[in-house]
Protein backbone atom coordinates (compact mmCIF):
# COMPACT_ATOMS: atom_id res chain seq x y z
CA UNK A 1 0.00 0.00 0.00
CA UNK A 2 1.72 3.23 -0.89
CA UNK A 3 2.09 5.81 1.93
CA UNK A 4 -0.45 8.44 0.79
CA UNK A 5 -3.13 5.89 0.73
CA UNK A 6 -2.30 4.38 3.98
CA UNK A 7 -2.54 8.00 5.65
CA UNK A 8 -5.50 8.55 4.06
CA UNK A 9 -6.75 5.53 5.79
CA UNK A 10 -5.53 6.18 9.30
CA UNK A 11 -6.78 10.01 9.06
CA UNK A 12 -10.11 8.33 8.06
CA UNK A 13 -9.92 5.59 10.85
CA UNK A 14 -8.66 8.82 13.53
CA UNK A 15 -11.80 11.02 12.31
CA UNK A 16 -13.98 7.75 12.35
CA UNK A 17 -12.93 7.81 16.42
CA UNK A 18 -13.54 11.11 17.13
CA UNK A 19 -17.82 10.93 15.32
CA UNK A 20 -17.87 8.62 18.21
CA UNK A 21 -17.45 11.63 20.67
CA UNK A 22 -20.33 12.01 23.36
CA UNK A 23 -22.62 14.71 23.33
CA UNK A 24 -21.26 17.80 24.86
CA UNK A 25 -24.28 18.69 26.47
CA UNK A 26 -24.64 15.94 28.98
CA UNK A 27 -20.39 17.21 29.68
CA UNK A 28 -22.21 21.20 29.97
CA UNK A 29 -24.31 19.29 32.79
CA UNK A 30 -21.89 18.09 34.52
CA UNK A 31 -19.69 20.88 34.39
CA UNK A 32 -22.26 23.87 35.65
CA UNK A 33 -23.43 21.42 37.97
CA UNK A 34 -20.54 20.89 39.76
CA UNK A 35 -19.50 24.59 39.52
CA UNK A 36 -22.27 25.58 41.15
CA UNK A 37 -21.54 23.39 44.25
CA UNK A 38 -18.18 24.01 44.05
CA UNK A 39 -17.94 27.19 46.87
CA UNK A 40 -19.74 24.69 49.42
CA UNK A 41 -17.06 22.28 48.61
CA UNK A 42 -14.57 24.79 48.85
CA UNK A 43 -15.77 26.19 52.16
CA UNK A 44 -16.52 22.51 53.70
CA UNK A 45 -13.14 21.73 52.64
CA UNK A 46 -11.12 24.40 54.43
CA UNK A 47 -13.42 23.82 57.50
CA UNK A 48 -13.02 20.71 57.51
CA UNK A 49 -8.67 21.39 57.24
CA UNK A 50 -8.88 23.61 59.67
CA UNK A 51 -10.45 21.33 62.04
CA UNK A 52 -8.76 19.20 61.83
CA UNK A 53 -5.35 21.38 62.26
CA UNK A 54 -6.82 22.91 65.26
CA UNK A 55 -7.52 19.35 66.67
CA UNK A 56 -4.17 18.07 66.04
CA UNK A 57 -2.60 21.21 67.32
CA UNK A 58 -4.40 20.75 70.67
CA UNK A 59 -3.62 16.89 70.50
CA UNK A 60 -0.39 17.68 70.13
CA UNK A 61 -0.13 20.11 73.00
CA UNK A 62 -1.66 17.06 74.99
CA UNK A 63 0.69 14.81 74.08
CA UNK A 64 2.78 13.45 70.78
CA UNK A 65 3.05 13.45 67.44
CA UNK A 66 1.94 10.50 65.29
CA UNK A 67 3.46 10.07 62.25
CA UNK A 68 1.19 6.61 61.04
CA UNK A 69 -2.90 5.87 61.43
CA UNK A 70 -3.72 2.95 63.09
CA UNK A 71 -6.61 1.34 61.39
CA UNK A 72 -8.64 -0.91 62.86
CA UNK A 73 -9.71 -4.46 60.49
CA UNK A 74 -12.69 -6.38 60.33
CA UNK A 75 -11.91 -10.32 61.13
CA UNK A 76 -10.90 -11.69 57.84
CA UNK A 77 -13.03 -13.87 55.37
CA UNK A 78 -12.39 -16.26 53.20
CA UNK A 79 -13.85 -17.31 49.51
CA UNK A 80 -12.87 -20.20 47.40
CA UNK A 81 -10.66 -19.48 44.44
CA UNK A 82 -11.33 -22.89 42.67
CA UNK A 83 -10.37 -22.01 38.93
CA UNK A 84 -8.00 -21.08 36.71
CA UNK A 85 -6.29 -20.70 33.72
CA UNK A 86 -4.68 -23.57 31.86
CA UNK A 87 -3.25 -20.95 28.97
CA UNK A 88 -2.30 -17.13 29.02
CA UNK A 89 -0.88 -15.12 25.93
CA UNK A 90 2.81 -14.75 26.67
CA UNK A 91 3.33 -11.38 29.16
CA UNK A 92 0.56 -11.77 31.29
CA UNK A 93 0.95 -11.63 35.05
CA UNK A 94 -1.93 -11.96 37.72
CA UNK A 95 -2.55 -8.62 39.08
CA UNK A 96 -5.50 -8.58 41.18
CA UNK A 97 -7.96 -11.33 42.84
CA UNK A 98 -11.73 -10.00 44.34
CA UNK A 99 -14.73 -10.62 45.64
CA UNK A 100 -18.15 -8.75 45.14
CA UNK A 101 -19.46 -7.63 48.43
CA UNK A 102 -22.67 -10.61 47.76
CA UNK A 103 -19.49 -13.37 47.67
CA UNK A 104 -21.21 -14.63 44.33
CA UNK A 105 -18.95 -13.34 42.09
CA UNK A 106 -15.10 -13.94 42.21
CA UNK A 107 -12.52 -12.73 39.85
CA UNK A 108 -9.14 -13.00 39.10
CA UNK A 109 -7.40 -10.15 36.45
CA UNK A 110 -4.13 -10.50 34.45
CA UNK A 111 -2.24 -8.08 32.71
CA UNK A 112 0.03 -6.90 30.02
CA UNK A 113 0.85 -3.46 29.92
CA UNK A 114 -2.48 -2.03 28.52
CA UNK A 115 -3.82 -5.51 28.11
CA UNK A 116 -5.94 -6.95 30.37
CA UNK A 117 -7.54 -10.50 30.70
CA UNK A 118 -10.25 -11.42 32.98
CA UNK A 119 -12.07 -14.62 34.68
CA UNK A 120 -15.16 -14.55 36.72
CA UNK A 121 -16.68 -17.25 38.37
CA UNK A 122 -20.52 -16.24 39.66
CA UNK A 123 -22.92 -18.14 41.63
CA UNK A 124 -26.35 -17.69 39.84
CA UNK A 125 -29.85 -18.27 40.63
CA UNK A 126 -30.47 -20.85 37.51
CA UNK A 127 -32.51 -18.79 36.05
CA UNK A 128 -30.05 -16.83 34.53
CA UNK A 129 -28.88 -19.55 31.93
CA UNK A 130 -31.70 -17.74 29.45
CA UNK A 131 -28.65 -15.80 28.58
CA UNK A 132 -27.45 -18.15 26.77
CA UNK A 133 -29.50 -18.70 23.68
CA UNK A 134 -29.10 -21.54 20.76
CA UNK A 135 -28.96 -19.32 17.67
CA UNK A 136 -28.05 -15.91 19.06
CA UNK A 137 -25.09 -14.33 17.57
CA UNK A 138 -22.14 -15.62 18.13
CA UNK A 139 -22.57 -18.59 19.96
CA UNK A 140 -19.10 -20.59 20.75
CA UNK A 141 -18.19 -23.97 21.90
CA UNK A 142 -16.22 -24.39 25.29
CA UNK A 143 -15.80 -27.62 25.49
CA UNK A 144 -18.77 -28.64 24.82
CA UNK A 145 -20.83 -26.12 26.49
CA UNK A 146 -22.10 -23.30 24.47
CA UNK A 147 -21.16 -19.85 25.33
CA UNK A 148 -21.94 -16.89 23.83
CA UNK A 149 -19.56 -14.26 22.22
CA UNK A 150 -19.48 -10.18 22.15
CA UNK A 151 -17.13 -8.12 21.41
CA UNK A 152 -15.19 -6.23 18.66
CA UNK A 153 -10.85 -5.75 17.60
CA UNK A 154 -10.65 -3.91 20.72
CA UNK A 155 -12.57 -5.91 23.69
CA UNK A 156 -14.31 -9.33 24.05
CA UNK A 157 -16.05 -11.58 26.09
CA UNK A 158 -17.19 -15.10 25.93
CA UNK A 159 -20.18 -16.32 28.97
CA UNK A 160 -20.94 -19.50 29.43
CA UNK A 161 -22.63 -21.76 32.36
CA UNK A 162 -20.55 -24.46 33.81
CA UNK A 163 -24.24 -26.05 35.67
CA UNK A 164 -27.18 -24.52 35.92
CA UNK A 165 -25.78 -22.46 39.04
CA UNK A 166 -21.76 -21.50 37.95
CA UNK A 167 -21.38 -18.70 35.24
CA UNK A 168 -18.22 -18.16 33.89
CA UNK A 169 -17.32 -14.40 31.92
CA UNK A 170 -13.63 -14.70 30.23
CA UNK A 171 -13.08 -10.59 29.46
CA UNK A 172 -10.04 -9.63 27.44
CA UNK A 173 -9.48 -6.35 25.82
CA UNK A 174 -6.03 -4.13 24.62
CA UNK A 175 -4.79 -7.22 23.04
CA UNK A 176 -4.45 -8.81 19.70
CA UNK A 177 -7.42 -10.33 18.37
CA UNK A 178 -9.14 -10.16 21.39
CA UNK A 179 -12.38 -12.07 20.13
CA UNK A 180 -10.31 -15.06 19.39
CA UNK A 181 -7.55 -14.92 22.30
CA UNK A 182 -11.24 -14.91 24.52
CA UNK A 183 -12.11 -18.64 23.19
CA UNK A 184 -8.94 -19.81 23.70
CA UNK A 185 -8.58 -18.81 27.21
CA UNK A 186 -12.09 -19.63 27.88
CA UNK A 187 -11.44 -23.11 26.86
CA UNK A 188 -8.47 -23.24 28.93
CA UNK A 189 -10.90 -22.62 32.34
CA UNK A 190 -9.65 -25.45 34.55
CA UNK A 191 -10.41 -26.46 38.08
CA UNK A 192 -7.21 -25.29 39.92
CA UNK A 193 -7.99 -25.06 43.62
CA UNK A 194 -6.01 -22.03 45.13
CA UNK A 195 -5.22 -20.74 48.66
CA UNK A 196 -8.29 -18.63 49.67
CA UNK A 197 -9.08 -15.22 48.98
CA UNK A 198 -8.48 -13.65 52.06
CA UNK A 199 -9.54 -9.95 53.01
CA UNK A 200 -9.87 -8.39 56.06
CA UNK A 201 -11.66 -4.58 55.14
CA UNK A 202 -14.96 -2.97 54.76
CA UNK A 203 -16.10 0.83 54.63
CA UNK A 204 -17.07 2.64 57.47
CA UNK A 205 -18.48 5.76 56.41
CA UNK A 206 -19.52 6.88 52.72
CA UNK A 207 -20.62 9.32 50.65
CA UNK A 208 -24.39 9.45 50.48
CA UNK A 209 -25.94 7.16 47.61
CA UNK A 210 -21.99 5.68 47.54
CA UNK A 211 -22.30 1.40 47.97
CA UNK A 212 -19.58 -0.75 48.17
CA UNK A 213 -18.94 -3.35 45.38
CA UNK A 214 -16.26 -4.93 45.73
CA UNK A 215 -12.69 -6.15 47.69
CA UNK A 216 -9.70 -7.91 47.25
CA UNK A 217 -5.88 -8.16 47.28
CA UNK A 218 -3.71 -6.63 44.63
CA UNK A 219 -0.25 -7.39 43.47
CA UNK A 220 2.09 -3.75 43.94
CA UNK A 221 5.73 -3.46 43.25
CA UNK A 222 6.48 -4.17 47.09
CA UNK A 223 3.98 -7.17 47.98
CA UNK A 224 0.22 -7.64 48.39
CA UNK A 225 -2.15 -5.06 48.99
CA UNK A 226 -5.88 -4.92 50.18
CA UNK A 227 -8.20 -3.12 48.09
CA UNK A 228 -12.03 -1.84 48.39
CA UNK A 229 -14.04 -0.19 45.53
CA UNK A 230 -17.61 1.60 45.62
CA UNK A 231 -20.06 3.45 42.90
CA UNK A 232 -20.50 6.93 43.88
CA UNK A 233 -23.79 8.74 42.53
CA UNK A 234 -23.33 9.77 38.75
CA UNK A 235 -21.00 7.03 36.86
CA UNK A 236 -18.38 7.43 39.24
CA UNK A 237 -16.40 5.02 42.06
CA UNK A 238 -14.01 4.70 44.60
CA UNK A 239 -10.96 3.02 45.36
CA UNK A 240 -9.65 2.66 48.98
CA UNK A 241 -6.43 0.46 49.32
CA UNK A 242 -3.69 -0.33 51.86
CA UNK A 243 -0.19 -0.92 49.98
CA UNK A 244 3.18 -1.27 50.80
CA UNK A 245 4.81 0.57 47.74
CA UNK A 246 5.39 4.04 49.08
CA UNK A 247 3.19 6.38 46.62
CA UNK A 248 3.33 9.76 45.06
CA UNK A 249 2.78 11.91 47.76
CA UNK A 250 2.42 15.32 46.02
CA UNK A 251 -0.06 17.37 47.15
CA UNK A 252 -1.42 19.54 49.43
CA UNK A 253 -1.41 18.45 53.84
CA UNK A 254 -4.31 17.31 54.91
CA UNK A 255 -4.69 15.52 58.27
CA UNK A 256 -6.48 12.19 58.87
CA UNK A 257 -7.29 11.10 62.08
CA UNK A 258 -4.31 13.71 63.39
CA UNK A 259 -1.50 11.87 61.20
CA UNK A 260 -0.47 14.34 58.59
CA UNK A 261 -1.13 12.99 54.65
CA UNK A 262 -1.71 14.33 51.13
CA UNK A 263 -4.45 15.30 48.69
CA UNK A 264 -3.59 15.50 45.17
CA UNK A 265 -6.40 17.11 43.57
CA UNK A 266 -5.08 16.13 40.22
CA UNK A 267 -5.18 13.17 40.55
CA UNK A 268 -8.13 13.05 43.54
CA UNK A 269 -6.38 10.72 45.45
CA UNK A 270 -5.54 11.08 49.76
CA UNK A 271 -2.82 9.27 50.60
CA UNK A 272 -1.73 8.78 54.62
CA UNK A 273 0.49 6.47 56.32
CA UNK A 274 -1.27 3.66 57.84
CA UNK A 275 -0.78 0.44 59.60
CA UNK A 276 2.91 0.63 58.61
CA UNK A 277 1.88 1.27 54.58
CA UNK A 278 0.15 3.44 53.06
CA UNK A 279 -3.52 3.96 52.73
CA UNK A 280 -4.61 5.71 49.39
CA UNK A 281 -8.00 6.71 48.89
CA UNK A 282 -9.08 7.69 45.03
CA UNK A 283 -12.30 8.78 43.26
CA UNK A 284 -13.09 9.65 39.77
CA UNK A 285 -16.74 11.41 40.21
CA UNK A 286 -18.39 13.82 42.48
CA UNK A 287 -16.84 13.84 45.90
CA UNK A 288 -15.67 16.58 48.12
CA UNK A 289 -12.36 16.54 50.09
CA UNK A 290 -14.30 16.28 53.59
CA UNK A 291 -16.05 12.95 52.24
CA UNK A 292 -12.39 11.52 51.19
CA UNK A 293 -11.02 12.47 54.82
CA UNK A 294 -14.37 10.48 55.96
CA UNK A 295 -13.92 7.36 54.29
CA UNK A 296 -10.00 7.21 55.19
CA UNK A 297 -11.03 7.97 58.57
CA UNK A 298 -13.49 5.52 59.49
CA UNK A 299 -12.22 2.33 56.44
CA UNK A 300 -11.55 -0.82 58.32
CA UNK A 301 -8.66 -2.47 56.39
CA UNK A 302 -5.71 -4.89 57.74
CA UNK A 303 -2.52 -5.78 54.76
CA UNK A 304 -3.06 -8.26 52.94
CA UNK A 305 -1.38 -11.88 52.93
CA UNK A 306 -1.61 -13.63 49.93
CA UNK A 307 1.71 -16.01 48.20
CA UNK A 308 0.95 -15.12 44.71
CA UNK A 309 0.91 -11.40 44.97
CA UNK A 310 4.77 -11.84 46.67
CA UNK B 1 -14.09 35.48 26.56
CA UNK B 2 -15.99 33.97 29.56
CA UNK B 3 -15.83 30.22 30.36
CA UNK B 4 -19.76 29.33 29.56
CA UNK B 5 -18.89 31.13 25.84
CA UNK B 6 -15.16 28.71 25.72
CA UNK B 7 -17.80 25.84 26.57
CA UNK B 8 -20.25 26.88 24.08
CA UNK B 9 -17.51 27.25 21.50
CA UNK B 10 -14.85 24.47 22.13
CA UNK B 11 -16.37 21.73 24.35
CA UNK B 12 -17.42 20.17 20.94
CA UNK B 13 -13.78 19.88 19.56
CA UNK B 14 -12.42 18.71 22.83
CA UNK B 15 -14.35 15.98 23.00
CA UNK B 16 -13.44 14.88 19.58
CA UNK B 17 -10.05 15.31 19.99
CA UNK B 18 -10.26 13.24 23.45
CA UNK B 19 -12.64 10.66 21.78
CA UNK B 20 -9.83 10.24 19.20
CA UNK B 21 -7.04 10.26 21.85
CA UNK B 22 -8.50 7.61 23.95
CA UNK B 23 -11.15 5.88 21.61
CA UNK B 24 -13.48 5.70 23.98
CA UNK B 25 -16.18 7.90 24.53
CA UNK B 26 -17.05 7.91 28.07
CA UNK B 27 -13.16 7.79 28.72
CA UNK B 28 -12.76 11.05 26.94
CA UNK B 29 -16.18 12.55 28.58
CA UNK B 30 -14.26 12.06 31.96
CA UNK B 31 -11.02 13.41 30.97
CA UNK B 32 -12.65 16.56 29.15
CA UNK B 33 -14.47 17.37 32.15
CA UNK B 34 -12.01 16.57 35.06
CA UNK B 35 -9.96 19.32 32.48
CA UNK B 36 -13.18 22.16 32.49
CA UNK B 37 -13.40 21.67 36.28
CA UNK B 38 -9.80 22.15 36.84
CA UNK B 39 -9.72 25.13 33.83
CA UNK B 40 -12.41 27.08 35.07
CA UNK B 41 -11.31 27.36 38.63
CA UNK B 42 -7.79 29.67 36.71
CA UNK B 43 -10.01 31.11 34.04
CA UNK B 44 -9.12 34.47 34.58
CA UNK B 45 -5.31 33.56 34.20
CA UNK B 46 -6.23 31.26 31.01
CA UNK B 47 -8.44 33.66 29.86
CA UNK B 48 -6.03 36.68 29.24
CA UNK B 49 -3.47 33.72 27.29
CA UNK B 50 -3.66 34.10 23.32
CA UNK B 51 -4.91 31.00 22.37
CA UNK B 52 -7.27 29.93 25.53
CA UNK B 53 -8.16 26.83 24.11
CA UNK B 54 -4.85 25.85 22.46
CA UNK B 55 -3.53 25.66 26.26
CA UNK B 56 -6.98 23.76 27.10
CA UNK B 57 -6.11 21.45 24.68
CA UNK B 58 -3.20 21.00 26.19
CA UNK B 59 -4.43 19.90 29.33
CA UNK B 60 -6.44 17.06 27.57
CA UNK B 61 -3.43 15.74 26.61
CA UNK B 62 -1.53 15.32 29.64
CA UNK B 63 -4.92 14.31 31.79
CA UNK B 64 -4.72 11.46 28.65
CA UNK B 65 -1.06 10.38 29.05
CA UNK B 66 -1.33 10.61 32.81
CA UNK B 67 -4.88 8.60 33.43
CA UNK B 68 -4.33 6.23 36.06
CA UNK B 69 -4.60 2.60 34.37
CA UNK B 70 -6.28 1.21 37.92
CA UNK B 71 -9.59 1.61 36.52
CA UNK B 72 -9.08 -0.78 33.84
CA UNK B 73 -7.35 -3.08 35.98
CA UNK B 74 -10.16 -3.06 38.91
CA UNK B 75 -13.19 -2.50 37.08
CA UNK B 76 -14.84 -5.74 38.89
CA UNK B 77 -17.80 -3.84 39.42
CA UNK B 78 -18.80 -3.30 35.48
CA UNK B 79 -22.31 -4.25 34.92
CA UNK B 80 -23.28 -7.22 32.74
CA UNK B 81 -24.20 -4.80 29.94
CA UNK B 82 -21.92 -3.02 29.78
CA UNK B 83 -19.22 -4.85 27.49
CA UNK B 84 -22.16 -5.20 25.31
CA UNK B 85 -22.80 -1.55 25.40
CA UNK B 86 -19.22 -0.23 24.61
CA UNK B 87 -19.69 -2.74 21.72
CA UNK B 88 -22.88 -1.58 20.36
CA UNK B 89 -21.42 2.00 20.28
CA UNK B 90 -18.01 1.33 18.50
CA UNK B 91 -18.48 -1.67 16.45
CA UNK B 92 -19.18 -2.35 12.78
CA UNK B 93 -21.53 -5.58 12.96
CA UNK B 94 -21.30 -6.65 9.92
CA UNK B 95 -17.64 -6.42 9.28
CA UNK B 96 -15.47 -9.01 8.17
CA UNK B 97 -11.76 -7.56 7.86
CA UNK B 98 -11.40 -4.31 6.40
CA UNK B 99 -8.90 -1.72 6.12
CA UNK B 100 -10.89 0.93 8.18
CA UNK B 101 -11.61 -1.60 10.94
CA UNK B 102 -8.29 -2.70 11.50
CA UNK B 103 -7.07 1.11 12.00
CA UNK B 104 -9.86 1.75 14.10
CA UNK B 105 -9.09 -1.21 16.36
CA UNK B 106 -4.53 -0.68 15.75
CA UNK B 107 -4.99 2.43 16.83
CA UNK B 108 -7.03 2.07 20.32
CA UNK B 109 -4.14 -0.48 20.92
CA UNK B 110 -1.36 1.48 20.25
CA UNK B 111 0.65 2.46 23.37
CA UNK B 112 -0.33 6.19 25.17
CA UNK B 113 2.32 8.15 23.43
CA UNK B 114 2.30 6.48 20.53
CA UNK B 115 -0.65 7.10 19.98
CA UNK B 116 -1.03 10.79 20.60
CA UNK B 117 1.67 11.37 18.14
CA UNK B 118 -0.28 9.34 15.69
CA UNK B 119 -3.94 12.17 16.55
CA UNK B 120 -2.03 15.09 16.38
CA UNK B 121 -0.42 13.99 13.10
CA UNK B 122 -3.28 12.94 11.47
CA UNK B 123 -6.25 14.56 12.91
CA UNK B 124 -4.39 17.74 14.00
CA UNK B 125 -2.38 18.14 10.76
CA UNK B 126 0.42 19.22 13.48
CA UNK B 127 4.34 19.04 12.53
CA UNK B 128 7.07 16.96 14.45
CA UNK B 129 8.10 20.44 16.22
CA UNK B 130 4.44 20.65 17.28
CA UNK B 131 3.82 18.01 18.27
CA UNK B 132 7.31 17.50 20.40
CA UNK B 133 6.42 21.02 21.83
CA UNK B 134 2.70 19.29 22.96
CA UNK B 135 4.12 16.23 24.39
CA UNK B 136 7.03 17.61 26.04
CA UNK B 137 9.77 15.51 24.19
CA UNK B 138 12.04 16.12 21.45
CA UNK B 139 11.28 15.93 17.53
CA UNK B 140 13.76 12.44 17.27
CA UNK B 141 11.13 11.17 19.67
CA UNK B 142 7.85 12.07 17.56
CA UNK B 143 9.36 10.66 14.55
CA UNK B 144 10.31 7.59 17.38
CA UNK B 145 6.55 7.55 17.92
CA UNK B 146 5.02 8.14 14.63
CA UNK B 147 7.12 5.56 12.86
CA UNK B 148 6.75 2.62 15.39
CA UNK B 149 2.92 3.38 15.43
CA UNK B 150 2.65 3.35 11.34
CA UNK B 151 5.13 -0.03 11.35
CA UNK B 152 2.57 -1.66 13.72
CA UNK B 153 -0.61 -0.50 11.85
CA UNK B 154 0.78 -1.45 8.65
CA UNK B 155 1.46 -5.25 10.27
CA UNK B 156 -2.21 -5.13 11.58
CA UNK B 157 -3.24 -4.07 7.88
CA UNK B 158 -0.88 -6.90 6.95
CA UNK B 159 -2.52 -9.44 9.23
CA UNK B 160 -5.98 -8.61 8.36
CA UNK B 161 -5.30 -8.95 4.30
CA UNK B 162 -4.14 -12.31 5.53
CA UNK B 163 -7.34 -13.40 7.59
CA UNK B 164 -9.23 -12.32 4.58
CA UNK B 165 -7.40 -14.30 2.13
CA UNK B 166 -7.66 -17.26 4.58
CA UNK B 167 -11.49 -16.84 4.46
Amino acid sequence: MRTEEFEELVRDAVIEHADRAPDPEATVRRVLRVRRRRPVLVAASALVVVTLVVGALAWRAAGGARTSVDLAAPPGRGWAVSWGLAWLPSGFVEDNRSVTVDGRTVSRNWVSGEARLSLRVSVVDGTETDHVEPGSDDQVDVNGRPGLRDGDDTRAKVVWFHDATTRFEVLASHLERPRDVVVRVARSVVPQPQDPLVVAAEFGTLPAGAGPVALGVGRTSAGPSTFLTAVLPGDGFLDVELTPAKPDLDGERVLVLGVPGTYSKEKGTLTVPANGRWLEVYAEGEISLPDLVAVAETVRIAPADARWAE
Amino acid sequence: MAFEEFLAERLAPLLRYATTLTCDPHQAQDIVQDVLLRAQQRWTEIARLDLPSAYVKRMVTNEFLSWRRRRWTRDVSVPHGVMVDLVAASADPTTAVDDRAVLLAGIARLPRKQRAAIVLRYYDNRTDAEIADELRCSEGTVRSHISRAVDRLRADLAAGACREEVR
